[in-house]
Protein backbone atom coordinates (compact mmCIF):
# COMPACT_ATOMS: atom_id res chain seq x y z
CA UNK A 1 0.00 0.00 0.00
CA UNK A 2 2.96 2.24 0.64
CA UNK A 3 5.12 1.55 -2.13
CA UNK A 4 3.83 -1.15 -5.01
CA UNK A 5 0.48 0.62 -5.26
CA UNK A 6 1.19 4.20 -5.58
CA UNK A 7 3.98 3.13 -8.13
CA UNK A 8 1.06 1.18 -10.19
CA UNK A 9 -0.88 4.03 -10.07
CA UNK A 10 1.55 6.40 -11.09
CA UNK A 11 1.53 4.99 -14.48
CA UNK A 12 -2.20 3.14 -14.56
CA UNK A 13 -5.01 5.94 -13.29
CA UNK A 14 -7.63 3.74 -13.58
CA UNK A 15 -5.91 0.81 -11.87
CA UNK A 16 -8.09 -0.51 -8.93
CA UNK A 17 -7.15 -2.96 -5.95
CA UNK A 18 -9.35 -5.97 -4.77
CA UNK A 19 -7.47 -7.09 -1.54
CA UNK A 20 -9.34 -10.19 -0.59
CA UNK A 21 -9.05 -13.03 2.99
CA UNK A 22 -10.90 -12.97 5.84
CA UNK A 23 -10.35 -11.05 9.01
CA UNK A 24 -8.36 -7.81 7.62
CA UNK A 25 -6.38 -6.47 9.71
CA UNK A 26 -7.86 -3.61 11.37
CA UNK A 27 -5.14 -0.59 9.92
CA UNK A 28 -5.72 -2.17 7.02
CA UNK A 29 -9.42 -1.99 6.87
CA UNK A 30 -9.14 1.56 8.07
CA UNK A 31 -6.23 2.69 5.59
CA UNK A 32 -8.01 1.38 2.55
CA UNK A 33 -11.35 3.24 3.96
CA UNK A 34 -10.45 6.31 2.25
CA UNK A 35 -9.19 4.98 -0.95
CA UNK A 36 -12.04 5.15 -3.63
CA UNK A 37 -9.78 2.82 -5.82
CA UNK A 38 -8.74 -0.14 -3.31
CA UNK A 39 -11.60 -2.56 -1.89
CA UNK A 40 -11.24 -5.03 0.95
CA UNK A 41 -13.42 -7.92 0.52
CA UNK A 42 -12.97 -9.62 3.78
CA UNK A 43 -14.36 -13.02 3.77
CA UNK A 44 -15.82 -14.52 0.24
CA UNK A 45 -17.76 -17.43 -0.41
CA UNK A 46 -15.47 -18.66 -3.49
CA UNK A 47 -11.78 -17.13 -3.77
CA UNK A 48 -11.49 -18.50 -7.79
CA UNK A 49 -13.21 -15.60 -9.29
CA UNK A 50 -10.43 -13.27 -8.13
CA UNK A 51 -7.64 -15.57 -8.46
CA UNK A 52 -8.36 -16.91 -12.07
CA UNK A 53 -5.73 -14.17 -13.57
CA UNK A 54 -1.89 -14.04 -14.54
CA UNK A 55 -0.26 -13.76 -11.72
CA UNK A 56 2.67 -11.82 -10.13
CA UNK A 57 4.03 -13.23 -6.51
CA UNK A 58 7.19 -13.05 -4.43
CA UNK A 59 9.77 -16.00 -3.71
CA UNK A 60 8.00 -16.49 -0.55
CA UNK A 61 4.48 -16.68 -1.67
CA UNK A 62 5.28 -19.22 -4.64
CA UNK A 63 7.16 -21.29 -2.43
CA UNK A 64 6.81 -24.80 -2.75
CA UNK A 65 4.94 -24.64 -6.20
CA UNK A 66 6.96 -25.77 -9.13
CA UNK A 67 6.34 -22.82 -11.22
CA UNK A 68 8.63 -20.51 -13.34
CA UNK A 69 9.09 -17.05 -13.58
CA UNK A 70 8.12 -15.76 -17.03
CA UNK A 71 6.54 -18.93 -17.71
CA UNK A 72 3.81 -19.20 -15.01
CA UNK A 73 3.55 -16.03 -13.09
CA UNK A 74 6.11 -13.28 -12.72
CA UNK A 75 8.34 -13.13 -9.61
CA UNK A 76 9.27 -9.91 -7.83
CA UNK A 77 10.98 -9.22 -4.63
CA UNK A 78 10.93 -5.69 -4.55
CA UNK A 79 8.28 -2.92 -4.95
CA UNK A 80 10.09 -1.71 -7.57
CA UNK A 81 9.89 -5.10 -9.41
CA UNK A 82 6.86 -5.94 -8.31
CA UNK A 83 4.69 -2.57 -9.59
CA UNK A 84 7.25 -3.40 -13.25
CA UNK A 85 5.74 -6.49 -13.06
CA UNK A 86 2.28 -5.44 -12.19
CA UNK A 87 2.44 -2.53 -15.05
CA UNK A 88 4.19 -5.00 -17.49
CA UNK A 89 0.83 -7.43 -17.36
CA UNK A 90 -1.56 -4.39 -17.70
CA UNK A 91 0.03 -3.51 -20.78
CA UNK A 92 1.17 -6.67 -22.38
CA UNK A 93 -2.65 -8.27 -23.21
CA UNK A 94 -0.62 -11.34 -24.80
CA UNK A 95 1.66 -12.09 -22.00
CA UNK A 96 -1.03 -11.36 -19.48
CA UNK A 97 -3.55 -14.03 -21.58
CA UNK A 98 -0.42 -16.69 -22.00
CA UNK A 99 0.65 -16.55 -18.40
CA UNK A 100 -3.06 -16.65 -17.00
CA UNK A 101 -3.15 -20.02 -18.97
CA UNK A 102 -0.08 -21.42 -18.35
CA UNK A 103 -0.52 -20.86 -14.69
CA UNK A 104 -4.09 -22.88 -14.63
CA UNK A 105 -2.87 -25.66 -16.88
CA UNK A 106 0.21 -25.95 -14.68
CA UNK A 107 -2.23 -26.41 -11.47
CA UNK A 108 -4.52 -28.64 -13.44
CA UNK A 109 -1.27 -30.91 -14.19
CA UNK A 110 0.38 -31.16 -11.13
CA UNK A 111 -1.74 -29.98 -8.16
CA UNK A 112 -4.93 -32.50 -8.61
CA UNK A 113 -6.89 -33.76 -5.61
CA UNK A 114 -5.64 -37.13 -6.98
CA UNK A 115 -2.08 -36.38 -6.98
CA UNK A 116 -2.32 -34.86 -3.49
CA UNK A 117 -4.38 -37.95 -2.26
CA UNK A 118 -1.87 -40.46 -3.34
CA UNK A 119 1.13 -38.58 -1.29
CA UNK A 120 -1.63 -38.52 1.71
CA UNK A 121 -2.43 -41.81 1.74
CA UNK A 122 1.22 -43.10 1.82
CA UNK A 123 2.12 -40.55 5.06
CA UNK A 124 -1.29 -42.14 6.42
CA UNK A 125 -0.04 -45.51 5.74
CA UNK A 126 3.41 -45.16 6.96
CA UNK A 127 2.26 -43.19 9.83
CA UNK A 128 0.67 -46.44 11.31
CA UNK A 129 2.75 -48.86 9.32
CA UNK A 130 5.01 -47.43 12.21
CA UNK A 131 3.13 -47.07 15.10
CA UNK A 132 2.65 -50.45 14.84
CA UNK A 133 6.31 -51.72 14.28
CA UNK A 134 6.93 -49.46 17.47
CA UNK A 135 3.93 -50.93 19.56
CA UNK B 1 -12.33 -52.85 5.67
CA UNK B 2 -10.56 -49.36 5.02
CA UNK B 3 -8.59 -48.14 7.59
CA UNK B 4 -10.10 -45.22 9.21
CA UNK B 5 -8.93 -41.76 9.19
CA UNK B 6 -9.77 -38.78 11.10
CA UNK B 7 -9.60 -35.85 10.54
CA UNK B 8 -10.15 -32.85 13.58
CA UNK B 9 -10.51 -29.28 13.24
CA UNK B 10 -11.85 -26.81 15.32
CA UNK B 11 -13.32 -23.47 13.73
CA UNK B 12 -16.71 -22.11 13.10
CA UNK B 13 -15.47 -20.85 9.67
CA UNK B 14 -15.22 -22.43 6.42
CA UNK B 15 -12.09 -21.17 4.46
CA UNK B 16 -9.30 -22.90 2.83
CA UNK B 17 -8.10 -25.55 5.33
CA UNK B 18 -11.95 -27.36 5.70
CA UNK B 19 -12.21 -26.88 1.67
CA UNK B 20 -8.81 -28.72 1.37
CA UNK B 21 -10.06 -31.37 4.36
CA UNK B 22 -13.42 -32.32 2.45
CA UNK B 23 -11.15 -32.37 -0.87
CA UNK B 24 -8.86 -35.31 0.73
CA UNK B 25 -12.24 -37.07 2.17
CA UNK B 26 -13.79 -36.58 -1.49
CA UNK B 27 -10.15 -38.03 -3.09
CA UNK B 28 -8.25 -40.77 -1.05
CA UNK B 29 -10.65 -43.79 -1.54
CA UNK B 30 -8.30 -46.16 0.11
CA UNK B 31 -9.55 -44.82 3.40
CA UNK B 32 -12.83 -44.12 4.77
CA UNK B 33 -12.59 -40.92 6.46
CA UNK B 34 -14.31 -39.26 9.47
CA UNK B 35 -14.50 -35.40 10.53
CA UNK B 36 -14.61 -34.14 13.91
CA UNK B 37 -15.67 -30.42 14.07
CA UNK B 38 -14.94 -28.62 17.83
CA UNK B 39 -17.70 -26.07 18.22
CA UNK B 40 -17.93 -23.83 21.28
CA UNK B 41 -21.11 -22.91 23.35
CA UNK B 42 -23.17 -23.11 20.79
CA UNK B 43 -21.55 -21.27 18.08
CA UNK B 44 -21.99 -22.04 14.41
CA UNK B 45 -20.30 -24.94 12.46
CA UNK B 46 -19.72 -24.00 8.83
CA UNK B 47 -17.66 -27.73 8.64
CA UNK B 48 -20.34 -29.49 9.88
CA UNK B 49 -22.73 -28.41 8.15
CA UNK B 50 -21.18 -28.91 4.88
CA UNK B 51 -20.45 -32.30 5.80
CA UNK B 52 -23.87 -32.81 5.97
CA UNK B 53 -24.78 -31.19 3.06
CA UNK B 54 -21.82 -33.50 1.31
CA UNK B 55 -22.72 -36.57 3.04
CA UNK B 56 -19.23 -36.83 4.81
CA UNK B 57 -19.75 -39.08 8.17
CA UNK B 58 -18.78 -36.61 10.69
CA UNK B 59 -19.25 -36.02 14.33
CA UNK B 60 -19.44 -32.71 16.83
CA UNK B 61 -17.53 -32.28 19.81
CA UNK B 62 -19.20 -29.41 21.80
CA UNK B 63 -18.08 -28.00 24.84
CA UNK B 64 -18.78 -24.34 27.08
CA UNK B 65 -15.47 -22.53 25.89
CA UNK B 66 -12.23 -23.85 24.09
CA UNK B 67 -10.35 -24.24 27.42
CA UNK B 68 -13.33 -26.72 28.44
CA UNK B 69 -11.35 -29.70 29.87
CA UNK B 70 -14.42 -31.98 28.56
CA UNK B 71 -13.84 -32.15 25.20
CA UNK B 72 -10.61 -34.50 26.11
CA UNK B 73 -12.89 -37.03 27.63
CA UNK B 74 -15.46 -36.72 24.76
CA UNK B 75 -12.50 -36.98 22.14
CA UNK B 76 -11.28 -39.86 23.91
CA UNK B 77 -14.45 -41.33 23.88
CA UNK B 78 -14.85 -40.39 20.55
CA UNK B 79 -11.24 -42.51 19.70
CA UNK B 80 -11.83 -45.49 22.04
CA UNK B 81 -15.43 -46.11 20.13
CA UNK B 82 -13.86 -45.59 16.34
CA UNK B 83 -10.22 -47.40 16.70
CA UNK B 84 -9.13 -44.94 13.85
CA UNK B 85 -5.80 -45.81 12.15
CA UNK B 86 -4.66 -42.26 11.91
CA UNK B 87 -5.66 -38.93 13.41
CA UNK B 88 -5.23 -35.58 11.34
CA UNK B 89 -5.11 -32.40 13.07
CA UNK B 90 -5.44 -30.11 11.12
CA UNK B 91 -4.74 -26.54 13.98
CA UNK B 92 -2.91 -25.87 17.18
CA UNK B 93 -6.19 -26.54 19.13
CA UNK B 94 -6.70 -29.89 17.85
CA UNK B 95 -2.87 -30.84 18.07
CA UNK B 96 -2.99 -30.27 22.20
CA UNK B 97 -6.50 -31.86 22.65
CA UNK B 98 -5.34 -34.96 20.45
CA UNK B 99 -2.11 -35.21 22.03
CA UNK B 100 -4.22 -35.18 25.34
CA UNK B 101 -7.10 -37.54 24.53
CA UNK B 102 -5.09 -40.34 22.91
CA UNK B 103 -2.06 -40.84 25.68
CA UNK B 104 -2.36 -44.24 25.89
CA UNK B 105 -3.49 -45.43 22.74
CA UNK B 106 -1.62 -46.87 19.85
CA UNK B 107 -2.78 -44.27 17.50
CA UNK B 108 -0.95 -42.06 15.14
CA UNK B 109 -1.22 -38.57 15.21
CA UNK B 110 -0.12 -36.55 12.16
CA UNK B 111 -0.08 -32.24 12.45
CA UNK B 112 -1.21 -30.37 9.20
CA UNK B 113 0.78 -27.34 9.28
CA UNK B 114 -0.24 -24.33 7.37
CA UNK B 115 1.22 -21.42 8.43
CA UNK B 116 1.37 -19.54 11.91
CA UNK B 117 0.06 -16.27 11.81
CA UNK B 118 0.72 -14.95 15.09
CA UNK B 119 -2.11 -12.67 14.64
CA UNK B 120 -2.62 -11.67 18.64
CA UNK B 121 -0.92 -12.50 21.47
CA UNK B 122 -3.07 -16.05 22.11
CA UNK B 123 -2.52 -16.99 18.76
CA UNK B 124 0.92 -16.95 19.16
CA UNK B 125 1.14 -18.53 22.30
CA UNK B 126 -0.90 -21.35 21.14
CA UNK B 127 1.26 -21.64 18.10
CA UNK B 128 4.28 -21.60 20.23
CA UNK B 129 2.64 -24.57 21.86
CA UNK B 130 1.53 -26.12 18.99
CA UNK B 131 5.00 -26.03 17.83
CA UNK B 132 6.40 -27.44 21.08
CA UNK B 133 3.62 -30.47 20.69
CA UNK B 134 4.42 -31.34 17.55
CA UNK B 135 7.23 -33.25 19.16
CA UNK B 136 5.16 -35.45 20.34
CA UNK B 137 3.37 -36.04 16.82
CA UNK B 138 3.68 -38.78 14.56
CA UNK B 139 4.87 -36.51 11.59
CA UNK B 140 3.82 -33.33 10.08
CA UNK B 141 2.25 -32.41 7.06
CA UNK B 142 3.74 -28.91 5.47
CA UNK B 143 2.36 -27.05 3.00
CA UNK B 144 5.93 -26.12 1.74
CA UNK B 145 9.19 -26.70 1.62
CA UNK B 146 10.15 -22.85 2.55
CA UNK B 147 7.22 -23.61 5.53
CA UNK B 148 9.45 -26.96 6.62
CA UNK B 149 12.68 -24.85 6.66
CA UNK B 150 10.73 -22.58 8.61
CA UNK B 151 9.27 -25.25 11.02
CA UNK B 152 12.87 -27.21 11.47
CA UNK B 153 14.64 -23.63 12.22
CA UNK B 154 12.12 -22.95 14.63
CA UNK B 155 12.36 -25.96 17.07
CA UNK B 156 10.16 -28.75 14.98
CA UNK B 157 13.26 -30.94 14.62
CA UNK B 158 11.76 -34.33 16.38
CA UNK B 159 9.51 -35.71 13.70
CA UNK B 160 9.61 -36.29 9.88
CA UNK B 161 8.07 -33.54 7.89
CA UNK B 162 6.63 -34.44 4.65
CA UNK B 163 5.75 -31.84 2.39
CA UNK B 164 2.56 -32.10 -0.09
Amino acid sequence: MDEIWPAIRASHKDASLTIVGRNPMKALAERVSSLESVKLTGTVDDVRPYVEQAVVSTKVGAEGLEVRHGENLLIADTPADFAQAVSRLFTDGTLRASMGRSGRQLVEKRYQWRRLSEKLGEIWRDAAAEKARLN
Amino acid sequence: MKPLVLHMRACNFFGGPERQIIGHVKHSHHFNHKILSFSDNGRRDDLADKCLQEDIAFEKVTSKSAYDPSSVFELRRILKDSRPAVICSHGYRTTILSLLAKSGMSIPLIVFSRGHTGENGKVKLFEAIERKAIAFSDGVVAVSNGYADYLRQTGVTAKPIRVV
